[in-house]
């Protein structure tokens, strides 16, 4: 379902209700709104690929391990896609502007995966890298900006990582004792993005209503989403970027479709 | 040459041999190639001649009716004569004869020809020629000749006119059209063919003599120095006219043999001038204060570099990385991390190196010097360039400021702050890259050339593969390999190399060196890296500085022990003794019960610390973070002393074995105990603090 209070600038136009408009620009100072959604995947993926644990097999082996990079529900709701706000400039409710003061996001070595598969961190925002499982497990994180870290959490065991500087794009996180394991970490410099759940569902709260905002859409697979539908319209999105700018209240976004060719 | 009177063109079977060649271009108007009843026995003629310089006669002649038989062991040219068949016979024989003429007359001194490519010079070196010893200079019969020849120019084949000349010069002392005019122009009317008439004896060559004084003082000079045996008479002669030392030696020289050296046409000065540098070729020593003299260090580096470059070392392995010296807008590489690691690990600069730094040029640029590794793409292999977020790019983007993504293998300053190896990766815009010079890694290309394969071929078995993670499994760089390893260790694993990475998809072989090419090698490595050779002391394998940790921290191997074996740490990848942990090969690491013979302690202890700050791909882990000690229930200590307890283990790990062995069980039981003993056999055990791999740890 398509919001009307939802302005997508898509190449720099504002569409409301079908109506075209060029340039708008609400600010509301003071107010804040929640912006949802649901990816949809139209059309057939291909199936989760098993992979094999040769490590640890009395630990791993008990586990259906799949390839996780593209993960569909029933529906075709597609997890895992990350949306986060894009821009340098945006206004960032107070509450949430210190990443140091929110709570600590936990990776997990869990059956001899990570959980999440995609987590979101805020800079400043303490990452615990947990293991519970019963061996020991190494967290390889591949940052660009802030110094890449590679811990060894044994079994029961945790760490805990803060980054300094944000990344443009979702850092890798691998175990080489165990090279199946993978995982990605997007580190943003504020609290604005979301990984959409099992269901395709995300939900970024808090965000500035009026603010012309650029957003950023990525995928494991797919990498930047640069077409897709919203509404039941295509949009094109060059390296995953479009605008959207928040009105009052909730707003949902309906389902945004992309097809299915994306990930093979 | 035949009966009929006629002969074989030696050009014409040159061009015949170079005529069989059709690399790049089609040969048209071909002449037609069935030979006249004379040209085929002039060609067998010279094809005698030539097959007699390597079979005696008897057998040259067999050799040219029968050809060679199917196993004969031969090499060289007279190879096509193996199997000459009564078809080709013609075909092969002007092959034959067309590449020895080839050789012969030295053709490929100045052309380039397929096949003559390790021929040798057809002439003598010339690089010492100047103090050459005379008694080494075959003078033959040339001083009969040239009297002859000045006594009685007119009466030889050159032109008539300049031989009146060189009659006149001669009586009447002028020095301006003396002889050696003649001999120029006769040089340039074909007389460095000297025919076999004038080389031959003559009735009254003995009866001519000439005495120096009595021509013109340049001629009389060299003529002198010629009777005298000497270089300079030698030298002008031979550039006067080359052949006419065959005089009176083609009687019992064969056509091969006779000189090939042709006459160039030089006038006087030009002779001289060609005399004066060859007589210049002396080889002397430069004066000393011109001879580079290598620090000790520089030698064994040029001197490694030399085996390396032998052996293709650089072939596989990288052994100096790419350098970029860049000059940059302030600012533009990004910011740097706050160091919080082990503080030795912290990077060293002086004031002066931090001032340099932040120095700008006219243009407003600062200028650094990157060492590294460009990232490349898993999938291409080639260098990956991406935008100033880091994000991959495809080089031909529009509307994106291009950047390259440089792993570092070497500290450096950027802003004044330092940029450590092991960090991330640097992205250099493309316009400071242009600024300043680029120099490429040496060797390495096979590693490259496989990295997108390796990772391919990964893929089909694991789709989560980290690129990074293949060149654990490639021929690794070498750089920084003379302050990690042991320099004996590196001698003998040279010698005979084994497997160390068991993750490596290649082996490295043997090659079968000799020892001091092994030594140069070593060395070469040391050197390059700043680090001791050939022996090192290093305090930390002496046997006391171990009774003293131990005394300082109880339990201090048994401790690290406990590390290495706990199914936490380092068994999880490492082999260790003759334990190996199942799973996949990729993921195993190099065997920890022979760290103490190959590599350097300090190396050790700081690579346990932080193995990123010295391969900057390795996905080994931080095993004991700076600020989080392992489980005290392991080792009792903070993080430095637990790192060192685990250097002193591996760099003593044979003394700790040998502390878990016993020789009771093999030793004759004491009296009274031989019965109880024979009822369970001898035992070949370990001492009762065997050591067992446990994963139960409280962290």
């Amino acid at each position: 379902m398509f919001h009307p209070a939802i302005f997508l600038h898509a190449a720099r136009i504002a569409i409301v209700g079908g109506l075209i408009l060029s340039g708008s620009q609400f600010v509301r100072a003071g107010e804040w709104a929640s912006l949802k959604g649901r990816f949809v995947v139209d059309g057939d993926t291909p199936a989760p690929v098993a992979i094999t644990a040769d490590k640890d097999i009395e630990v791993c082996g008990k586990h259906k391990l799949v390839n996780e990079e593209v993960v569909v529900a029933e529906d075709g709701g597609l997890a895992n896609v990350v949306i986060f706000v894009r821009s340098k400039k945006v206004t960032v409710h107070p509450d949430l502007e210190d990443g140091s003061k929110a709570a600590p996001v936990v990776l997990d070595n869990k059956d001899c995966r990570f959980e999440p598969h995609v987590g979101f961190v805020q800079t400043e925002q303490t990452l615990t890298i947990k293991n519970s499982d019963p061996i020991g497990h190494n967290s390889n994180i591949a940052t660009m900006k802030n110094s890449p870290s590679n811990s060894l959490i044994p079994s029961k065991g945790s760490s805990d990582v803060t980054f300094s500087r944000d990344e443009a794009i979702p850092a890798a996180v691998t175990c080489n004792i165990h090279p199946w394991m993978k995982a990605y970490l997007v580190i943003r410099p504020n609290p604005y993005g979301a990984v959409s759940g099992k269901d395709g569902s995300f939900v970024i709260e808090n965000l500035p209503v009026g603010e012309e905002l650029e957003f950023q859409l990525w995928h494991e697979k797919g990498g930047y989403l640069d077409e897709f539908k919203i509404g039941g319209k295509k949009t094109d999105a060059k390296r995953g970027r479009i605008d959207f700018t928040v009105e009052s209240g909730d707003t949902d976004l309906g389902d945004i479709v992309i097809d299915a060719k994306v990930f093979k | 040459m035949a009966k009929s009177g006629s002969v074989s063109d030696p050009a014409a079977d040159a061009v015949a041999y170079l005529m069989q060649s059709t690399e790049g271009w089609e040969p048209k108007d071909i002449p037609a190639s069935s030979l006249t009843g004379d040209e085929r026995q002039a060609l067998e003629e010279l094809a005698t001649l030539y097959l007699e310089g390597r079979f005696p006669a008897a057998k040259a002649s067999d050799v040219l009716k029968n050809g060679l038989p199917e196993d004969a062991a031969i090499r060289g040219d007279e190879e096509v004569f193996i199997g000459l068949a009564a078809a080709e016979r013609d075909e092969v024989l002007l092959n034959y004869v067309g590449k020895k003429t080839i050789g012969k007359l030295a053709c490929y001194g100045c052309h380039d020809i397929p096949g003559f490519e390790d021929a040798k010079p057809a002439g003598a070196a010339l690089a010492d020629w100047g103090r050459k010893d005379p008694s080494r200079i075959a003078f033959e019969q040339v001083a009969h000749f040239v009297m002859h020849d000045l006594a009685h120019g007119k009466e030889h084949a050159h032109g008539d006119e300049a031989a009146e000349d060189a009659h006149h010069g001669a009586a009447d002392g002028h020095s301006g059209h003396g002889p050696d005019e003649s001999a120029d122009h006769a040089g340039t009317t074909g007389a460095d063919s000297l025919g076999s008439a004038e080389l031959a004896y003559r009735a009254d060559d003995d009866s001519v003599h000439l005495s120096p004084e009595s021509v013109d003082p340049d001629t009389g000079y060299f003529l002198e120095k010629l009777l005298g045996h000497e270089r300079e008479g030698f030298l002008w002669q031979k550039l006067r006219q080359p052949r006419s030392y065959d005089y009176k030696k083609v009687e019992n020289k064969s056509y091969n043999e006779r000189y090939r050296m042709p006459q160039f046409p030089f006038d006087a000065k030009q002779r001289e001038a060609v005399m004066t540098f060859v007589l210049g070729l002396v080889a002397e020593p430069p004066a000393p204060e011109f001879v580079y003299n290598p620090t000790p260090r520089e030698q064994a580096r040029l001197d490694g570099l030399v085996v390396a470059e032998r052996f293709n070392c650089g072939g596989c392995h990288t052994l100096q990385m790419d350098r970029w010296d860049i000059a940059y807008e302030p600012e533009t590489l990004g910011f740097p991390n706050d160091f919080n690691d082990y503080s030795f690990l912290r990077g060293h600069f002086t004031p002066k190196q931090v001032e340099q730094s932040l120095r700008k040029d006219a243009k407003g640029r600062l200028q650094t010097s990157l060492v590294g590794m460009p990232v490349l793409d898993p999938e291409t292999g080639k260098p990956q360039f991406v935008d100033e977020d880091g994000i991959p790019v495809e080089p031909d983007e529009e509307d994106v400021v291009l950047h390259r993504p440089v792993m570092l293998w070497k500290d450096t300053l950027v802003d004044g702050e330092p940029r450590l190896v092991g960090g991330p990766s640097l992205f250099v815009p493309e316009d400071a890259i242009q600024a300043g010079k680029h120099y490429p890694a040496k060797g390495g290309e096979l590693a490259r050339l496989l990295f997108p394969v390796v990772i391919e071929d990964e893929r089909e078995i694991n789709p989560n593969v980290k690129p990074d993670d293949a060149w654990g499994w490639l021929p690794p760089p070498l750089v920084g390999e003379g302050t990690k390893v042991q320099s004996p260790w590196l001698h003998k694993f040279l010698l005979n190399p084994h497997p160390i990475r068991p993750a490596a998809v290649l082996r490295m072989p043997k090659f079968n060196l000799q020892s001091s090419q092994a030594a140069a090698l070593t060395d070469y490595f040391a050197s390059v890296d700043g680090a001791d050779y050939p022996y090192v002391y290093d305090s930390r394998l002496d046997d006391s500085s171990l009774a003293e940790a131990e005394t300082r921290y109880p339990e201090h191997l048994e401790g690290a022990m406990r590390i290495v074996t706990n199914n936490n740490y380092c068994v999880k990848c490492h082999l260790v003794g003759d334990y190996a942990p199942p799973g996949n090969p990729k993921a195993l690491a190099p065997q920890l019960g022979r760290v103490h013979e190959r590599l350097r302690p300090e190396y050790v202890y700081e690579w346990i610390a932080n193995p990123k700050r010295f391969l900057p791909y390795t996905g080994m882990p931080v095993n004991i973070p700076h600020d989080k000690p392992v489980s005290q229930d392991l080792y009792v200590g903070d993080s430095e002393q637990q790192v060192g307890g685990l250097t002193d283990l591996l760099m003593h790990f044979d003394e700790f074995a040998k502390r878990q062995f016993s020789l009771d069980s093999y030793l004759p039981p004491p009296a009274g105990e031989a019965a109880s003993v024979g009822q369970t056999g001898p035992q070949n055990v370990a001492s009762a603090t065997s050591i067992q791999i446990d994963s139960r740890v409280d962290n």
